[in-house]
């Protein structure tokens, strides 16, 4: 895959994932004439469609554009899964997904995408272990230093019982990046206050 | 007013904000404002709040905005120790830094040690990010711990090692070869993540190097067993997508078994059961199951698959033309379009199918059905074949008219059951589809026509009636009016065996060759092809003065516009031809007066052309040609005039008359004036006058200034009609500015050779 765009049915684009190195200038007369290409496409049409010496495949879910490039040797029926498995990913993140949770929460979006695809291709088939990865992830943010400042060990562990107690003791809480200065108590075993 | 945003408010305060927005201007005020925030906190080096800002500048790059300043904050978040810096941060890099910035360089130390990382988030995040938008330089430099990683038992990381290989390898090929030791039990993982990635690494490999392929060929048997596990296990509800077990991986299994068993016998035998397994108990009530169908079709015709298989695969794709899915049919198309050389009998089988195909309401399934069909017409299909794709030309796109057309024409030379057959379809592509024709089209279809020596009687007939009903369409027009030009004569004599012959005489036919003379409609070319067939009729037709003074009236037009192209082409100094500005018509027009001027000066004598001799000029119909060469073409036919068409004549040092030549009543003569003194000739203007019984027509002059020192020159023609045959005489008068002052010159020119006026 060479790039990923999503755009509304107005042409505002919503997330832009490149994997190929383009300057700005070039990157946005792309996205300009693609998208007014695949606009005016009708309903009737086939997903697919030749682009310069692309292919490219769109698919509409409700008010988005999911439209991908690929090169010749790229299977577009596969490519359409893969658009697919992507939707649903973020449905079961946001619970059921709809436009605006992709507006508000776009790095979101863009933290999913990288844990699903890497250089174009995919990382992991299986859904359940891209969410894991994503809800960890996302735990790990909430911790304020990932090593000890003084010592330089490791103030996490990778070990999956231990993630487990994290969840257990923090209580959930959006994503924010203003709460600053807040020390967070982390249990790792009940009772006990690393 | 504007809100005023402070530099505390939330990421997603900012966005509510900006979308209140109502025109582009407010949205665009508010964003500078927050910008200018933004900066300012950046300058005080705010560690606090960077993240935040740059997740906002990140926001308002998606609009449109630039956003370049935050790039080496990026930078910074990318050091830190947060994960949420380091989150934005790596997000930040991919979306603000390309690899043509050095900025993007600083990254690698970061990088370096995030790979390094004891949390496998943040080694997660630099693989990803690396495998991404690295550099070369970065990936030469980094390579080594991808190379670690991909060697790692953690599976998180090894999936991802792998697609950052990849990268690597397509930056700097000569990597490759580190990465071989770390691929060896790659593919003895449970974990579906890294066999996919690990499929994706050995494909890339392989088809960058020869040596590589080689040496992975013995990993056939293992892939098949993977691929026949993954078919014939049980439901696994980690990878099941609609009932079938990790598509993606089977899909990335086949196409890596068509990489190496390419011209491959052994390994293709290896692989052909299982082939033949996936593609008979493949689900394909969903596009999944139609995917992993097509990956084999593509992977079955790639190698060397037995015939039987082959067979199966063509058929696959004859049930895809089926399909409710326009998908399936489209990629069908496409890929029976690539097989239809190769196995032509076996996709004949489909043809009915790909025909209907032509009715489809996508405009790329129409066009592939439509390539396709022409690839499938031969000698045993041609009459229903035409039937079918000239109903699909009368009523497709404009876009596809031409082409269609170009094809109707190629199909039918080759393939056409008899020269009545040919012509109708011929004429049929003419009249419905005759303004989409290709030009080039006009001179083969001539061609044909005077092949078919049986058919000219029918073909004139048929012509003449088409341009009663329209003279719009011009490649229609341009045929007909020579049909009419060469078998005139056999339309007026009603000699039509093949229908009814129609009655028209003479005067009918030329109404109809002037009134396309005269139409808007008609293009100059078309004209040209006109004018020169009501020429031609002036030896078949009995109504001679009517083509005379059509022909005179005409051809002076025709002259003036061209005088300037004859200009340019006999004032040259070397041999390259000058073309005048408008060289297009020049270019349309110059292959009609290549053939207006042939025509003429195939006579021996001009006038007796016209006057009715008992010798009559044998007439060669020479095609028109493509333009392009015809400027030289049409001065080498002039060198070999016996009319001597080339005079000088020296008034003074510096004028002289030169290349005059007789056309009909009239002579065209070029005056060329040079100036070898020492100061440029101003507001030169040169004046003739003639006797009375004489008409002269100057034309305008290419400029009215003569440089000095033979540096240029200042040409014009002058255009002198002679009714009564008189003797040519001229008075001269040239006026100038010359070192300042005005300068008069008078001459009278008496000595023209007599060819010029006779």
């Amino acid at each position: 895959m060479q790039f990923m765009l999503l755009f509304s049915r107005q042409g505002k684009l919503r997330l832009q994932k490149w994997y190929v190195p383009l300057s700005d200038k070039e990157k946005k007369k792309i996205t300009r004439e693609l998208v007014q290409t695949v606009l005016a496409r009708k309903p009737k049409m086939c997903s697919f469609l030749e682009w310069r010496d692309l292919k490219v495949v769109y698919k509409r879910y409700a008010s988005l554009y999911f439209c991908c490039a690929i090169e010749n040797q790229d299977n577009e029926l596969i490519t359409l899964e893969i658009i697919h498995r992507y939707v649903e990913l973020l449905d079961k993140y946001f619970g059921s997904v709809c436009e605006l949770d992709i507006i508000f929460n776009f790095e979101k979006a863009y933290f999913i995408l990288d844990e699903f695809l890497l250089g174009g291709e995919a990382q992991d088939t299986s859904k359940k272990n891209v969410l894991k990865a994503i809800e960890q992830a996302d735990l790990l943010q909430e911790v304020k230093y990932l090593t000890d400042p003084k010592t330089g060990t490791s103030l996490i562990y990778d070990n999956p019982d231990i993630s487990l107690s994290l969840t257990l003791s923090l209580l959930p809480c959006s994503l924010c990046y203003d709460l600053q200065n807040v020390d967070f108590q982390i249990h790792l075993f009940p009772g006990t206050v690393h | 007013p504007v809100p005023s945003l402070h530099q505390s408010h939330l990421l997603r305060e900012l966005i509510r904000t900006i979308r209140t927005a109502r025109t582009q201007a407010e949205e665009r005020e508010m964003i500078q404002k927050e910008c200018a925030a933004i900066r300012s906190s950046f300058r005080e080096e705010d560690n606090t709040y960077r993240c935040r800002n740059v997740a906002k500048l990140l926001y308002m790059h998606m609009l449109g905005y630039p956003a370049h300043f935050g790039q080496l904050e990026c930078l910074k978040l990318i050091a830190s120790q947060k994960f949420t810096d380091k989150r934005i941060g790596y997000l930040g890099a991919m979306l603000l830094l390309d690899e043509r910035q050095d900025v993007h360089l600083l990254m690698t130390n970061c990088i370096k040690n995030d790979l390094n990382h004891s949390t496998q988030y943040v080694q997660g995040l630099a693989l990803c990010t690396l495998g991404c938008m690295g550099s070369s330089e970065m990936c030469r430099d980094l390579a080594g711990e991808v190379e670690k990683l991909l060697k790692t038992s953690n599976s998180y990381l090894r999936k991802k090692a792998a697609l950052c290989a990849v990268h690597v390898i397509r930056k700097v090929p000569e990597l490759m070869e580190m990465f071989l030791p770390a691929t060896k039990n790659l593919l003895s993982e449970k974990n579906h993540g890294v066999l996919h990635t690990s499929v994706v690494l050995l494909t890339e490999m392989c088809e960058r190097s020869p040596d590589m392929l080689l040496h992975f060929r013995k990993l056939v048997p293992q892939l098949v067993r993977i691929l026949k596990n993954l078919i014939m296990s049980g439901y696994s509800p980690e990878h099941d997508v609609s009932g079938i077990s990790d598509p993606f991986l089977q899909v990335r299994i086949l196409r890596l078994l068509r990489i190496l068993g390419r011209s491959d016998d052994d390994s293709s035998e290896a692989m052909n059961d299982i082939l033949a397994q996936v593609a008979t108990n493949t689900e394909t009530s969903k596009n999944v199951g139609n995917a992993i169908l097509y990956e084999t079709v593509l992977t079955i015709m790639d190698i060397k698959s037995e015939s039987g298989l082959r067979v199966l695969a063509i058929n696959i794709l004859g049930r895809f033309l089926l399909n409710n899915d326009k998908n399936i049919r489209y990629v069908a198309l496409t890929s029976l379009l690539k097989t239809v050389q190769t196995d032509h009998n076996a996709v004949q089988r489909h043809r009915s199918t790909i025909v209907d195909c032509l009715k489809d309401l996508d405009v790329s399934i129409k066009r592939r059905a439509m390539e396709l069909s022409f690839a499938l017409v031969n000698g045993n299909n041609i009459r229903g074949m035409m039937k079918e794709l000239l109903y699909f030309l009368d009523s497709c796109d404009p876009e596809f008219k031409a082409d269609c057309a170009s094809g109707v024409f190629l199909a039918a030379e080759k393939y056409a059951p008899s020269k009545r057959w040919h012509i109708d379809t011929i004429m049929r592509v003419l009249t419905t589809a005759g303004s989409y024709v290709r030009d080039d089209s006009v001179p083969n279809l001539i061609q044909l026509i005077t092949n078919s020596v049986e058919m000219h009687a029918y073909t004139v007939q048929r012509l003449y009636k088409a341009l009663l009903d329209d003279i719009s369409q011009q490649p229609l027009v341009q045929v007909s009016s020579w049909c009419i030009g060469e078998y005139g004569d056999l339309l007026v004599s009603g000699q039509c065996e093949e229908e009814e012959p129609i009655q028209v005489t003479e005067d009918e036919v030329l109404d109809v060759l002037e009134g396309l003379l005269v139409s808007n409609l008609s293009t100059p070319v078309t004209r040209g092809y006109s004018l020169t067939a009501i020429m031609k009729l002036s030896t078949r037709f009995s109504s001679v003065n009517r083509i005379k003074k059509v022909v005179s009236i005409y051809g002076s037009i025709c002259l003036q516009m061209y005088s300037h192209s004859l200009q340019a082409l006999f004032c040259r100094n070397d041999s390259t031809v000058v073309l005048s500005k408008s060289s297009l018509f020049y270019r349309f027009n110059l292959h009609v007066l290549y053939y207006l001027v042939s025509l003429l000066f195939q006579a021996n004598d001009l006038l007796d052309l016209l006057g009715g001799n008992d010798v009559v000029p044998v007439i060669q119909t020479t095609l028109p040609t493509k333009p392009a060469s015809a400027g030289g073409e049409l001065l080498d036919l002039l060198g070999d005039l016996s009319l001597s068409s080339r005079t000088s004549l020296s008034l003074s040092p510096f004028l002289s008359l030169t290349h005059s030549f007789t056309f009909f009543l009239s002579t065209v003569i070029t005056i060329h004036a040079t100036n070898t003194t020492e100061a440029d000739m101003t507001e030169f203007v040169f004046q003739a006058a003639v006797p009375k019984t004489f008409q002269l027509q100057l034309l305008s002059p290419s400029s009215n200034m003569v440089p000095a020192l033979n540096q240029g020159s200042v040409t014009q023609v002058i255009r002198v009609l002679n009714p009564q045959k008189q003797q040519l005489r001229m008075r001269v008068k040239l006026t100038y500015t010359h070192k300042g002052s005005p300068v008069q010159d008078l001459a009278e020119v008496n000595n023209f050779p007599p060819q010029s006026w006779q």
